[in-house]
């Protein structure tokens, strides 16, 4: 590789914008607005009530805002530039209708204080995402309302609680989780008010049954599993372990987060699962806005339905729809509203267009991608997949590591300097140095080969010149950041003043 | 299968690779008894034509603020969208990017959040803030379990005053942790009352207060004497606020609050059915390493270059599992970039004309409404954009009756303290006209003149 | 790299006895685990402690360790130094880089810490 010696801001093809608070010049303004055209009225507040200085914002015209976040912009991996295989992050093509469904008048401008006559149209939509989901998963009630997956997983938990409860098994607490599990289960678990219980999982981070046995008991109030868990496999066991959380009273909680892998093929109701929460933003190709917004809704069993904090969407005989159990003051709720409504209805955007039999293949074809990159890698990358693997699969650097010392995160920088983005690496945790890849349904048979052309690449110069991978990425815009500088004294605001351009 | 690149050449190759026969084969490690063997009863996929249609037909069932004049408020407010937004919004770049963990190519979403950062610390005039929350109510909680966390108490004080919604969504995550809620008296003039409230801190062993500012009621709160109450009991304040009001009001640092929240919705965002929204969280400095969710920082590269990256990492979910004090993941990135956009072009001047033109149109319908016989303003204290109307009959009747004539007459507030059937929470932001303004009058006098109306 | 004038814990932390006084940091093995120290966080002079109690945490980048406190007592120093500039406990665990100074309510309980050669032992020779 001679690309060390070229420019990285050249190569990469941007700049490194300013602040935005170094930019302004005052007297500029982008946004105006109408003046009021009545009488004029004098409208004073006591002086007590004001604050001392304006808030000092810069001030630019239009052209400059649209300039200075373009040129951020630039500065991004996205979708649209490369693949993305961030295991577990489910990182699909985000269709464009469904921005377009979103913004619509009717839809986007719908204040959520409206009475149910005026927001018919939206209701008939948000059941028709209900429905269809309750069909996916096998369950026979949903709730859109969490905002988020780790939302869904607090709401699944409260839900549980609230059956506990209302069956007067209030020392029902513990929720088991597998130590193979994502962290937010357990700080789900825990601001639920109640008590995460760590069981061992397998070399394969499948649950232990034996351990699943001992740990049960009258104070079991759940599990809460990945499936297919966090290193891409399916929990064989599952039926088994249904019967053996059920018999000791407790419910199981499936996080969705893998549900990539199952549409069409198999459904969490169907495995024994009374809860599960999907992630609108992964499987339904919402797009991840850099962070968000997302959707977490769970689907859970006709038992379960009761316990659902409300509004609850109904549809009436007469084929209008309504809103029921509409909060009250002592009554438990979890959003202002209704959840992020605007990212539900480009889910459900995508399920339409997909329809039952596109959403089966969307699932086939992102297990068939990652077996395919499975297949071509593992001469070359240590994984623990022997039999392959469903929607991802997870290496391991330990080898590469020991021969060539270097570590999953200089291969992970590498691959920013070939167009891609990093996999997910060093999750889960009990696998070491894990590299953990979900090509998705989006990527073609000729982007997964460049990928494997890529990987091979960065293997050969791991052995020939490893300096290539310590010293990555070289292209990007910025090269690795001191992550620890940042902690010890956080720069976290722009202090300084606006304006002085 | 629009959105699927697969031949069935490409399928047949790929197979060979991988020493499959199927792609059912595929499947094989699932076990037999859990198998879907059926088809997902789920109607075939359409067009995008079939699909923007699905939708078309049902927005129109629908009527939202783009059609009918709008006072509601309440915490969503009908705000100016500029094109702008829109545009640099719908850019890939941001739109399909994942949370910036591989900062070398994430400087541009790292960046929008550190300048969105800066703008709500330009606003409360607090020292930090993090990358966004779900919303105003959810924000307001993890405050107030940041403040119990740091103080070691178990109890937190609300205002009567507060937004109903964000009592129930306080009370809800707080239920789970065996914090004690306990209730500041609003007096009769819609505000929270110091003396009661201190009263209440003498009584209790507090973790924090809450107070919003305006109130649930469009009321200015006496900041100034609740925050003396605090400061005597040495309890932090955690101000719930309109950021849009901060173009004016005085900030939460001002009055001495150490966290403030709220929800940054009117700041470019349509209201979507209440959502996606925009919460914020901003807190004094000592705070910063409690605070939830992620929050950005400004370093340098191995080549001494600035650049950003996401830090204090050690306060989440993915490291201190369960001891973390929240469980969130996520940010409203989307949305904390528009209002970072709309924050970018409004400028200092523009951000008082914004507060001046909703303080300007609210003084304008209260002033109407208030020659009106039989229409009351219980409320005679200091409002931003909101107030309370009081009718000689039902506010929803009124509501169901400005509604046939195209016109969203506000919130009614029934069961809040002080306030009664008749009572209505009108709201008026930037977006109204006097024309708009003048209907709202002529409309309430011809409701109130009508049959009915006479007492 | 395990000096005999001190006690040792499972938690790798080592406790140094000068009198009634004892001094508490982490081990070299503790900071080379966590990496780049980023933040300290120790509790106030005057607090009092039982053996085990968590009185801090310790942070890196991406790891946050408590700190258990493996003696009895009353906190009557903490290294501010070391609150200023994490980066000491990397550079000296076992000098510049201590914690914390408690006065001992139970000097007894230093007999059940680990010694040099026990604690070298848990490190695996």
């Amino acid at each position: 590789m001679t690309g060390r010696s070229i420019d990285r801001q050249q190569r990469w093809n941007a700049e490194l914008p300013s602040s935005i608070f170094d930019k302004g010049s005052l007297g500029r303004r982008a946004l105006t607005f109408p003046k009021w055209d009545g009488e004029k009225i004098t409208a004073e507040l006591p002086a007590s009530m004001r604050r001392g200085e304006r808030a000092d914002l810069p001030a630019l015209s239009e052209p400059q805002v649209m300039r200075h976040f373009t040129q951020l912009s630039t500065l991004n991996h996205h979708i649209e530039r490369g693949m993305y295989p961030l295991g577990s992050c489910t990182m699909k093509y985000n269709p464009r209708l469904n921005e377009q469904i979103a913004a619509m008048s009717g839809l986007a401008d719908l204040h959520p204080e409206q009475d149910v006559a005026d927001i018919q149209g939206l209701l008939s939509a948000l059941k028709t995402l209900e429905r269809s989901l309750q069909e996916l998963t096998g369950l026979a009630g949903c709730s859109l309302i969490p905002a988020a997956g780790a939302n869904g997983e607090y709401l699944g938990m409260l839900t549980i609680r609230a059956l506990h409860v209302a069956r007067g098994d209030l020392d029902r607490l513990e929720i088991l989780i597998p130590d193979s599990a994502h962290g937010t289960n357990p700080a789900s678990v825990v601001i639920a008010g109640m008590k995460p219980r760590t069981i061992p999982s397998r070399q394969d981070g499948r649950i232990d049954l034996e351990a699943l046995r001992e740990a049960c008991g009258p104070q079991t109030a759940g599990i809460m599993i990945t499936n297919p868990n966090t290193l891409g496999l399916f929990e064989i066991d599952i039926v088994e372990v249904a019967e053996i959380v059920h018999a000791a009273g407790g419910r199981l909680y499936m996080d969705g987060a893998n549900m990539n892998a199952l549409m069409g093929k198999a459904r969490p109701g169907d495995m024994g699962f009374d809860v599960v929460h999907l992630n609108l933003h992964k499987t339904m190709s919402t797009p991840h806005g850099g962070g968000g917004p997302g959707a977490g809704p769970i689907c859970v069993t006709g038992e379960l339905a009761p316990f659902l904090p409300g509004p609850w969407i109904v549809e009436k005989e007469d084929g209008s729809f309504d809103l029921e159990k509409i909060p009250g003051e002592g009554d438990e709720s979890i959003h202002s509203y209704f959840g992020n409504v605007g990212v539900c209805l480009r889910a459900l955007a995508y399920i339409l267009r997909n329809g039952g039999n596109g959403l089966t293949r969307a699932t086939e074809c992102a297990v068939l991608n990652a077996n395919y990159l499975l297949a071509q890698m593992k001469g070359f990358l240590h994984t623990e997949h022997a039999e392959g693997c469903l929607h991802e699969f997870v290496a391991s650097g330990s080898e590469w590591k020991e021969k060539y010392g270097v570590r999953a995160m200089d291969i992970a920088k590498r691959m920013l300097d070939y167009g891609l983005h990093a996999p997910t690496i060093y999750f889960p945790l009990i696998v070491a140095e894990a590299l953990m890849i979900e090509p998705t349904e989006s990527e073609s048979k000729e982007s997964l080969d460049r990928f494997v052309g890529v990987m091979e690449r960065i293997h050969a110069e791991a052995q020939e010149n490893p300096e290539l991978l310590l010293q990555a990425p070289q292209i990007t815009p910025v090269g690795r950041m001191d992550e620890a500088a940042a902690a010890r004294e956080p720069d976290l605001r722009w202090a300084g003043p606006c304006n002085c351009g | 299968m629009p959105y699927v690149p697969h031949t069935q050449a490409d399928i047949a190759a790929m197979l060979q690779v991988i020493g499959k026969d199927s792609v059912e084969d595929l499947f094989s490690e699932l076990p037999e008894g859990v198998r879907l063997k059926r088809a997902l009863d789920l109607p075939d996929g359409l067009t995008e034509e079939e699909v923007r249609r699905w939708f078309q037909v049902r927005a129109r069932r629908n009527a939202g603020q783009d059609e009918l004049v709008s006072f509601l408020g309440g915490g969503v407010y009908d705000s100016i969208v500029p094109a702008a937004i829109d545009a640099l919004v719908s850019r890939s770049e941001f739109l399909t990017a994942y949370t910036p963990y591989q900062p070398e190519v994430s400087q541009g979403t790292l960046q929008v959040i550190y300048e969105w950062q800066s703008y709500i610390c330009r606003l409360t005039g607090l020292d930090v803030a993090n990358a966004s929350m779900y919303d105003g109510a959810t924000a307001l909680a993890e405050a107030c379990s940041v403040a119990l966390a740091v103080s070691r108490k178990k109890t937190v004080v609300l205002p009567r005053s507060l937004n109903p919604r964000y009592r129930r969504v306080v009370a809800t995550m707080m239920g789970g942790e065996g914090i004690t809620i306990l209730d500041a008296p609003m007096s009769a003039d819609g505000t929270t009352d110091p003396a009661a409230l201190a009263e209440v801190l003498g009584a209790a062993d507090a973790g924090c207060v809450v107070v919003q500012n305006p109130n649930y009621l469009g009321l200015i709160e006496p900041v100034d004497e609740i925050s003396a109450a605090c400061r005597e009991a040495k309890v932090p304040l955690v101000a719930a606020v309109n950021p849009v009001s901060l173009s004016l009001l005085k900030t939460p640092s001002e009055y001495g609050a150490q966290l403030a929240v709220g929800e940054a919705q009117p700041f470019g965002i349509k209201p979507s059915w209440g959502g996606p929204l925009l919460g914020f969280l901003a807190c004094a400095d000592k705070y910063k390493r409690r605070i939830p969710g992620r929050v950005v920082g400004r370093t340098k590269d191995t080549e001494g270059r600035d650049g950003y990256v996401l830090t204090l990492q050690t306060r989440e979910q993915h490291i201190r599992r369960e001891k973390a004090t929240s469980n969130i993941c996520s940010n409203q990135g989307l949305n904390a970039l528009r209002a970072t956009i709309y924050l970018s072009m409004i400028s200092a001047d523009g951000m008082v004309e914004l507060g001046e033109a909703n303080l300007t149109r609210c003084t304008a319908l209260r002033n109407r409404l208030q020659g009106i016989a039989g229409v009351e303003l219980p409320f005679g204290g200091a409002v931003f954009n909101e107030f309370v109307v009081r009718l000689p009959r039902p506010a929803a009747e009124f509501r169901a009756f400005a509604r046939q004539r195209g016109l969203l007459a506000g919130i009614p507030l029934q069961g809040f303290d002080h306030c009664g059937a008749n009572d209505l929470l009108v709201a008026v932001t930037e977006k109204r006209t006097a024309a708009e303004i003048e209907d709202f009058g002529r409309l309430l006098e011809e409701f109130v003149g009508s049959a009915g109306g006479n007492r | 790299m395990v000096p005999d004038d001190r006690k040792y814990t499972q938690e790798h932390e080592w406790v140094q006895v000068d009198g009634d006084i004892g001094t508490f940091g982490v081990t070299d093995h503790a900071a080379g685990e966590l990496g780049d120290i980023v933040f300290v966080e120790l509790p106030g002079v005057g607090d009092e402690f039982s053996q085990g109690d968590t009185v801090g945490t310790i942070e890196s980048v991406k790891a946050v360790a408590d700190l258990f406190l493996p003696v009895s007592g009353e906190i009557v120093e903490i290294n501010e130094a070391a609150v200023d500039s994490p980066e000491m406990v990397n550079s000296g665990p076992l000098d510049d880089g201590w914690l914390v100074k408690v006065k001992l309510s139970d000097p007894s309980e230093i007999e059940n810490l680990l010694d040099a050669q026990a604690y070298q032992d848990l490190l695996g020779g």
